[in-house]
């Protein structure tokens, strides 16, 4: 997924602790302001509760096949029907949770971690940065899932695999716009006061670049795993991501899709799991953009203002 | 400005070198023989190992990849390992729906994306706004594959408007042609315009707030009036990156979406060449792909630097 | 199934009539459909129905569209089995002979056939005028150049070869002018019309172009036969066309199934890949296609429901599971019968066919590698083995080898149902059991490719047709009673096994015959071969308006003796 983020619009330098604390409370805030915001922090609580707990909320045994229960509509023993290996659906939504999340988190843990080092490192040092910066402009200019596809062709299908590919790619991403960030932060003058103070380039890197590129990482994290969860759900719908009797929503949509004239139902209640929960982590997203960056919201508001006259 | 061009160009270069290096890498890694799946059912080891041979599989690392190079150079992809012909045979039958998808697609969700951005931005804070940025945010997040499912239970299952297997080649007649293409087209461009609109609406929100735009608009100039002269070009600048991204975008909807209408295309061919293992097809896809994107970005930045001249210095 | 077994019996005893009368017609059955041939073929018990000759007014013209369900890769049948390659063999190449709805032998290419009073020289003439659709004459330079290749390659080749031939070509066959040829034996035996004769599609007669590539190499280019139809234009992925061949030879016997005259009635046909079922059905529905190959039962309703569309009758399928005899657990010498013996009394057959085709009516267990309902069946030895479902027993089993807990690659082609539904009840027993499960869903071309490498996986689901269940011949001819990964090499099945070939090859009482394939299946679930899952019925449907030879076993998927309701 594309973002399109103004690196120089988050340039601030202030400590964490100040940082974090004030954005726990304005995050309260917001969400008493705002509903639409507390539903998506609602969504995104119960699909937590999912990841840890769906196992305990099944009343089947999600991936066994019961060959003579397939294709069932919706009734009072399967509430979203059965898909057609006859497995009950609704228990393998509440289970695809799990997928989802994980991949969602483990991709966007490692890819900020990796893509914030090498980031900072390419950033600092002008030789690292041309190798760095050709091989990650090579990488990012396959599309994700064309490369993870070809990658898990190459190392077989799982969901390992799936979160390593996506993870490639989404630390190319960071690489990008960590690097512009530290550009930008080593002409400041507080940067630059530190160096004449004598502070080593470690030092400066970790203790003064990196806090203030936090930021625009939490912001661009929210994108990765929303388009890490629909990427993991494409690659499960191509048939190349969990083994399909482990429940992945991609991988029940894509059982649906071979019945979808006769069973519409198998398809239907993953996706709208997915939709919703990308929807959430994008909504999120947008706000955590809006509140770390107050001068662009700032500006939102004022032209609103200024129409509404 | 050409000056420019030929900067871009040559950073350019070592991009799509590497793209090759690493795109060829792949098959250097790649598990099973595929001289003993050419073989097939009933093949022997010394037919295998001829085959081996034939296909230059037992010769060094960097002498295969300088081989590989020089093919992609001549434009020559090799040959499917399962189809047993030329890659460049099998790509050409697949050119024209893809393509086709491709252009309908960028022509349309430029025009929605762009135009809904517009009536969004100005008609900020209105309800008008908030349907087209629930509109954006919607196709932002719902899966494209799943939206396509539900178009072909909806419009083609159930209520008959669209036949239900892909694709009419435009030998067909065009009226069969964009028949046979409306619901992916339709899908990928409500997808691809959701970003678009976005970036446009915000685009120019930016510009109305600057001051020349007050001045405008306090010489009391008529709303369309500044909206078009003066709004519109400068906005127009990320516009077109993002329209440049969308294309990336769309290689990722092509492959699922071609799967899913049974549409004939480079996208279909990659997802069988992928179950396949058909690793010659997934090179010569990966490379097309990419080595394409890399030109529409560098189109892009010239765009966009003819636009915006201060971006050349 | 008289008439089936008579038929048989006297194939087996054409090496003694031989020697008195000159045989008119050589009978015979046991010829083998490959697994992937595309599913045909009628119950033996049915009576051929007059649709079968194109006596009724049959009219000319239009396009036929057939929804296709796999994909082709190569359109050379030496190279694969694959049914989108049978596909075409059928339609746009030709054998010497074929088989006839009664499971015997009809006249293609093939003129007549004379053999020596001591039965070892069989002089075969071909019929005169016939031309490739190229131009060429066809002689038997190609026929002779086309058997070359065969003696390596075909299964039935081997098996003559190893028995009754000679391991150099040119002693065993030999050409005598451009439309009489030679084959020549160390032992009568009638398995020559078996080798010679099309019911898979190995024996097509192609040009040299094909003929003389390396028997590695699947052939290039666009097939070239003597066919009533030739190739047009191939979109891989997509479709392939052949158009009706003008200069067409037809035999001047009657039209009986893959055998005599035959007529392409049709302009045009169009073979149109749709990898998904519904979506077949579907373009049956809304004619987009007039014909749709293989769906599921959970489709059938909205055919039969369907005033415009018919059902095409389908004889049963045997549904199996094939070891990879060449790689661990199954090659293991102490533990490898016993391992796959587990399985086999572990397996949920049951729910592996329902899930296969979706409705009980459309499946029945049988435990014999013959057709259970004809004389053949036999469920000898499959006592505590077969749909025993004894999942304790085989996990003890499993437990106390050393393989307890090895991942196994079990391929799963999701474009094809019964394969794929009896593969994932596979995966769930063989974890039962105790093995790990590397399940790779793949599509059915996929798997035909890459089961050539036994390096890629430990197990596969696939099915076969009539051809190979009819009678104790059709044990010689296919590749599932073998130790290797997948296809015979008949030289390599070891001392019991070879010695019951042998028996059978030879063998010409019907009683002892019986008594031979209780042996074979005895030993077959003593050794435990492969998994017999069962019989299952597969569907297929069109339009009313499609008319013709839709029924018969062979030619039943064939677009020629076909035709449109005016």
């Amino acid at each position: 997924m594309a973002i399109t983020f103004n690196p120089e619009d988050v340039a601030f330098a202030r400590p964490l602790r100040e940082r974090l604390r004030e954005t726990w409370s304005s995050t309260i805030g917001a969400l008493k302001r705002d509903p639409v915001l507390a539903g998506a922090v609602f969504v995104m609580l119960v699909g937590l509760f999912l990841v840890a707990f769906s196992p305990f909320l099944t009343r089947t045994d999600y991936t066994r096949p019961e060959p003579f229960l397939r294709l069932l509509a919706p009734s009072g023993d399967h509430w979203f029907g059965t898909d057609d290996t006859g497995r009950d659906i609704f228990d393998r939504v509440l289970v695809g949770t799990q997928i989802s999340f994980l991949v969602g988190f483990s991709v966007t843990a490692l890819s900020a971690i990796a893509g914030t080092a090498v980031g900072l490192v390419a950033g600092y040092n002008r030789i690292l940065d041309n190798i760095i910066m050709r091989f990650v402009d090579a990488l990012l200019a396959f599309p994700t899932i064309l490369l993870a596809l070809a990658l898990i062709a190459l190392w077989g299908p799982g969901l390992f695999n799936v979160i390593i590919a996506l993870t490639i790619t989404g630390t190319a991403s960071k690489v990008r716009l960590v690097r512009s960030q530290v550009l930008s932060l080593r002409e400041s003058t507080y940067v630059e006061a530190s160096r004449v103070a004598g502070a080593s380039s470690i030092r400066i890197l970790v203790s003064h670049v990196m806090p203030n590129t936090l930021g625009i990482v939490i912001v661009l994290s929210t994108f990765t795993f929303a388009s890490s969860i629909l990427a993991e759900a494409g690659l499960s719908f191509l048939g190349v991501g969990v083994p399909t009797h482990i429940p992945s929503w991609g991988n029940i949509i894509a059982n649906g899709q071979r019945h979808v004239q006769v069973a519409f139902w198998v398809s239907f209640f993953p996706g709208v799991f997915l939709t919703v929960t990308v929807l959430a982590v994008v909504l999120i997203g947008d706000a955590l953009r809006d509140h770390l960056d107050p001068k662009l919201r700032g500006r939102l508001e004022s032209t609103q203002r200024g129409d509404d006259e | 400005m050409w000056r420019y061009i030929v900067q871009r160009l040559i950073i350019t270069i070592p991009v799509v070198v590497l793209v090759g290096v690493i795109t060829f890498s792949l098959l250097q890694l790649a598990p099973g023989n595929p001289a003993a799946i050419i073989g097939g059912d009933e093949a022997s080891p010394e037919q295998i190992a001829e085959i081996e041979h034939a296909l230059g599989l037992d010769k060094p690392y960097f002498q295969q990849l300088g081989d590989f190079l020089g093919r992609m150079l001549r434009g020559d992809f090799g040959t499917s390992i399962f189809s047993q012909r030329p890659i460049n045979q099998l790509i050409q039958p697949r050119l024209q729906p893809t393509l086709s998808l491709g252009v309908q697609v960028v022509i349309l969700s430029t025009v929605l994306g762009v135009g809904m951005g517009m009536l969004s931005a100005w008609k900020a804070g209105t309800r008008i706004d908030r349907a087209v940025m629930v509109f954006a945010v919607l196709g932002f997040a719902t899966p494209g594959f799943w939206l396509a499912i539900l178009s072909i239970w909806v419009f083609a299952v159930n209520l008959g408007w669209f036949p239900v297997i892909g694709y009419s080649p435009l030998g067909d007649g065009l009226f069969q042609h964009l028949r046979s293409m409306f619901l992916p087209v339709v899908v990928n461009s409500y997808l691809g315009s959701a970003l678009v609109m976005r970036i446009s609406r915000s685009a120019m929100l930016e510009v109305l707030r600057e001051d020349y735009i007050r001045t405008a608009r306090a010489k009391g100039l008529r709303e369309r009036v500044v909206f078009f002269i003066h709004v519109l070009r400068p906005s127009s600048i990320p516009i077109v990156t993002v329209v440049g991204a969308t294309v990336g975008a769309l290689a990722t909807g092509f492959v699922l979406t071609e799967t899913i209408f049974a549409i004939p295309g480079l996208g279909q061919m990659l997802v069988q060449a992928i179950t396949r293992r058909d690793f010659p097809i997934i090179q010569a896809m990966l490379m097309v792909v990419a080595v394409t994107l890399i030109f529409v970005n560098l189109v892009v930045d010239i765009i966009y630097a003819y636009i915006d001249p201060r971006i050349r210095y | 199934m008289n008439m089936l077994s008579s038929i048989y019996w006297r194939r087996l005893l054409i090496p003694f009539i031989v020697l008195a009368v000159s045989v008119a017609m050589a009978c015979g059955s046991g010829d083998d459909e490959p697994d992937t041939q595309t599913p045909s073929g009628q119950s033996p018990t049915a009576t051929p129905s007059d649709s079968g000759s194109p006596s009724s007014p049959a009219s000319t013209g239009g396009t036929l569209k057939i929804a296709s369900v796999g994909s082709v890769q190569s359109f050379d049948p030496l190279w694969t089995t694959a049914s989108s390659t049978g596909n075409v063999s059928n339609t746009i190449l030709e054998p010497l002979m074929a088989q006839k709805r009664d499971f015997t032998h009809g006249m293609v290419l093939a003129d007549s056939w004379s053999i020596s009073s001591d039965g070892l020289t069989w002089t075969w003439k071909i019929r005169e005028g016939v031309k490739f659709h190229d131009g060429t004459p066809l002689t038997t330079k190609e026929v002779v150049g086309t058997l070359r290749k065969q003696h390596d390659r075909a299964n039935m080749w081997k098996v003559l070869v190893a028995e009754f031939g000679f391991e150099d070509f040119d002693q065993m066959v030999g050409i005598v002018d451009d439309h009489t040829f030679e084959i020549r034996l160390r032992e009568p035996t009638g398995l020559v019309i078996d080798a010679l004769s099309n019911q898979g599609f190995q024996q097509q007669i192609v040009t040299e172009a094909w003929y003389s590539l390396p028997a590695t190499e699947s052939a290039p280019g666009e097939p070239i036969g003597t066919g009533p139809y030739k190739f047009e234009s191939w979109t891989p992925g997509d479709r392939w066309v052949a158009v009706r061949y003008d200069d067409y030879s037809p035999s001047p016997e009657p039209s009986d199934d893959l055998t005599g005259k035959k007529t392409a009635y049709f302009d045009r046909v169009e073979w149109i890949e749709i990898a998904d079922q519904t979506t077949r059905v579907a373009a049956l529905e809304t004619g987009e296609v007039d014909w749709a190959q293989e769906f599921a039962q959970d489709l059938l309703g909205r055919v039969s429901g369907n005033a415009d569309l018919k059902t095409i009758p389908q004889s049963p399928f045997r549904l199996l599971g094939h070891f990879n005899h060449v790689r661990e657990p199954w090659n293991d010498p102490e533990w490898g019968v016993k391992l796959r013996q587990a399985v086999v009394m572990a397996y949920d057959n049951e729910a592996a066919l329902q899930l296969a085709t979706g409705d009980p009516a459309r499946w029945r267990l049988c435990p014999s590698l013959l057709q259970c309902g004809t004389v053949w069946e036999s469920g000898r030895g499959s006592d505590g083995l077969y749909a025993a479902n004894n999942i304790e027993a085989a996990r003890e089993i499993v437990m106390s080898s050393p393989y307890a807990g090895m991942t196994l690659r079990v391929m799963d082609p999701q474009d094809r149902q019964p394969a794929h539904g009896a593969a994932q009840i596979t995966r769930q027993v063989l974890e039962d059991i105790g093995f790990k499960v590397d399940f790779q869903p793949m599509d059915w071309a996929t798997m035909v490719t890459r089961r050539a490498d036994p390096d890629l996986w430990e197990f596969f689901h696939t099915w076969s047709g009539i051809g190979v269940r009819a009678a104790p011949s059709g044990h010689l001819r296919f590749g599932e009673l073998t130790y290797d990964a997948w296809f015979n090499n008949y030289q390599d099945v070891p001392g019991r096994q070879r010695d019951l070939f042998n028996q059978i090859a030879r063998e010409s009482d019907q009683g002892r015959l019986i008594e031979l394939n209780h042996q074979m299946q005895e030993y077959f679930y003593e050794d435990a071969i492969f998994l017999q899952v069962g019989e299952f019925f597969s569907n297929w449907a069109s339009n009313v308006r499609v008319l013709g030879d839709l029924d018969s076993p062979g030619a039943g998927q064939d677009p020629f003796n076909k035709w449109f309701a005016e």
